[in-house]
């Protein structure tokens, strides 16, 4: 009884907890905009080998973010991590032209996961600082996002390094937890 | 004797002091009685003072032939004693100076030691002081995690090292001790459990040192470093840590006690502290390197196994190589230098012992043996445009400016294709 009002409790006044996935290819900035969401800084990173894990506090939600290394070599085991997760957020490297077809196709192959089946799909369209990067709409193009069925998304032109698009992207990660898409 | 002759001298004189008080007047029978008395006494007194006499001269003769004769003999006897004694000692005089140089060495080897302990416990002490200052000196997490990183670059080659070792078989603990273990229970108290770290990539915990070591059936593990035996299934399974999935965090959840940090894998988090600083770096550093050393020598099963127990799969097993080539190119959803996968797939059906590991050829060129910009040994990363090596740490610089300047930089391992240069071997240039 006690349990469930204390759910109650907490879907009414928010304080969920979110367990969310940041993927995609080596270099993308994965890292960078894990510690941009929860320290609001910029850090000096090297390749993740293995993985970070934060908490990150935003509008009443509790996430979980989980920054698995996007090296060619370690990206098998992101399924290791894919159970209870509620939200992916792809990150693409949007200077990275050449690379665009590998991130498609790792994109999804990940939508193909069942376990990822509930999830919802935050793609940051990240190095909007860089010159020649691609805006949301090519980014967009590349993965073919429109293919994308029976699952809520959204994509967001961000810079890790300007902070810009990755708080936009998280409210809107968070409102569609918090209306039950999650 | 004297006393005798006394004793008998007394009645003679009583008997001559009573025959010359006699008067004229007295009865000659009386007269005869007491002459007769007298005479009787002093014969008595007489032979009493020969016999004195004869027993001393029979003494002093004794004493002129008995004595000497007695002293001659004793003095025989101790001459026959220490001959006797001294031939004894005669025979054993070699191993008495055998005994002598032993215990001659056994000093110096003694004093040697004795030195040797002293200096040892002088840098003991040294190094406990600096350690105890160091640990004064930095009690923040942010600076733990920097000599962490740091550290943990050096030594992972040697834990690498180590772990080649074990895909060979030989099982070798890295690391072991005991450390307190948050319980996943409501409560969170701390137990003291003993972790050990292998050279499977396993860390796993026991109640006690004493339940392990029944298990092992080995007396006291403790006594030496590496003990090789092999660790069966069984109690090795009782709880163990997954550290492929794993990674490591220098602090710990909901608690401010020092020395504390994390394992987190997918599942489970697991809080830990050790009994110092150093203890804490020591452990960071192991784990971390472990997991590395376990990314970087895996290649995954393409079914991979969703079970999170280390039971079922062996972990750090050796894969031979063409099994490698295939795993790669099939999973190659890839990009680096897109036109080479093709043909490094037609390669991998050819027996590919022929075919030289790019890692082996891009190690051999000159000038690979460091890192092109700041010269660390043995980098293990690679800018494919720019051509050149470069350890972990530039490559995330590199990763900064961009792929437009530098592209990549991908880990060696994950290259799968390359022409050897020809003619040129500068690989530093500047851009």
């Amino acid at each position: 009884m006690g349990l469930v009002f204390s759910r109650l409790f907490s879907s009414l006044f928010g304080n969920k907890e979110a367990r969310i996935l940041v993927l995609g290819l080596d270099n993308a900035g994965k890292t960078t905009i894990l510690y941009r969401l929860q320290m609001g800084e910029v850090v000096s990173t090297i390749p993740t080998i293995g993985f970070n894990v934060e908490t990150v506090q935003y509008n009443n939600i509790k996430f979980q973010v989980w920054d698995l290394g996007g090296q060619t070599s370690i990206r098998p085991y992101w399924r290791c991590y894919f159970p209870n997760t509620q939200a992916i957020i792809y990150v693409v490297d949007s200077s990275d032209t050449d690379r665009l077809v590998v991130a498609k196709e790792e994109f999804h192959a990940i939508l193909e996961e069942e376990e990822l089946k509930g999830a919802v799909v935050l793609i940051y369209a990240n190095k909007q600082d860089l010159p020649g990067a691609l805006d949301d709409a090519a980014v967009t193009e590349a993965l073919e996002l429109h293919k994308i069925k029976n699952r809520q998304w959204a994509i967001f032109k961000t810079s890790a390094i300007k902070g810009e698009g990755l708080f936009e992207g998280l409210d809107w990660l968070s409102n569609t937890l918090k209306s039950g898409g999650g | 004797m004297k006393i005798i002759l006394y004793c008998v001298r007394i009645p003679f004189v009583q008997v001559r002091e009573k025959f010359l008080s006699l008067k004229k007047n007295t009865k000659l029978d009386i007269v005869v009685a007491i002459e007769e008395e007298l005479h009787c006494a002093r014969s008595t007194f007489e032979h009493t003072r020969f016999n004195l006499v004869g027993a001393l001269s029979s003494v002093e003769a004794k004493k002129k032939y008995e004595f000497l004769e007695s002293v001659s003999l004793t003095m025989d006897a101790h001459l026959q004693y220490f001959k006797q004694g001294y031939e004894l000692l005669h025979q054993m005089e070699p191993y008495i100076n055998q005994v002598l140089a032993f215990s001659r060495r056994a000093r110096e080897s003694s004093t040697h030691e004795q030195v040797v302990l002293n200096e040892k416990m002088q840098e003991y002490k040294k190094e406990v002081d600096q350690e105890s200052r160091r640990s004064l000196n930095s009690p923040h997490n942010s600076s733990t995690a920097e000599i962490t990183q740091h550290s943990s670059r050096s030594s992972q080659k040697v834990i690498e090292a180590v772990m080649q070792s074990a895909a060979e078989g030989k099982v070798e603990t890295i690391k072991q001790g005991y450390l307190s273990k948050r319980s996943s229970n409501l409560r969170g108290d701390w137990k003291r459990r003993f972790f050990v770290l292998d050279s499977r990539g396993m860390l796993y915990y026991y109640r006690t040192l004493r339940s392990r070591s029944s298990f092992q059936g080995s007396s006291n593990p403790l006594s030496s470093h590496y003990h090789g035996g092999v660790h069966d299934e069984k109690p090795v399974a009782r709880r163990t840590v997954n550290l492929l999935t794993s990674t490591i965090k220098a602090d710990a959840e909901q608690s401010d006690l020092r020395f504390c940090f994390r394992i987190i894998s997918p599942t489970k988090s697991y809080t830990l502290q050790a009994e110092s600083t150093a203890e804490q770096l020591v452990w960071i550093e192991k784990i971390t390197g472990v997991i590395t050393s376990l990314l970087s020598s895996q290649i995954p099963e393409r079914h991979f196994s969703m079970s999170h127990s280390t039971k079922s799969r062996s972990i750090g097993s050796p894969m031979s190589q063409d099994q490698r080539t295939i795993e790669e190119c099939s999973s190659g959803r890839d990009f680096i230098a897109k036109s080479s996968i093709r043909q490094s797939k037609s390669a991998s059906h050819l027996p590919s012992m022929k075919v030289e590991k790019p890692t082996d050829a891009l190690k051999r060129i000159p000038g690979n043996d460091k890192c092109a910009d700041c010269g660390a040994p043995d980098p293990d990363w690679a800018s494919l445009n720019l051509g050149i090596l470069i350890c972990i740490e530039c490559s995330g610089i590199h990763r900064k400016f961009g792929v437009h300047i530098s592209k990549g930089p991908v880990h060696i391992k994950e290259i799968k294709f390359f022409l050897p240069p020809r003619g040129c071997s500068v690989t530093q240039r500047p851009f």
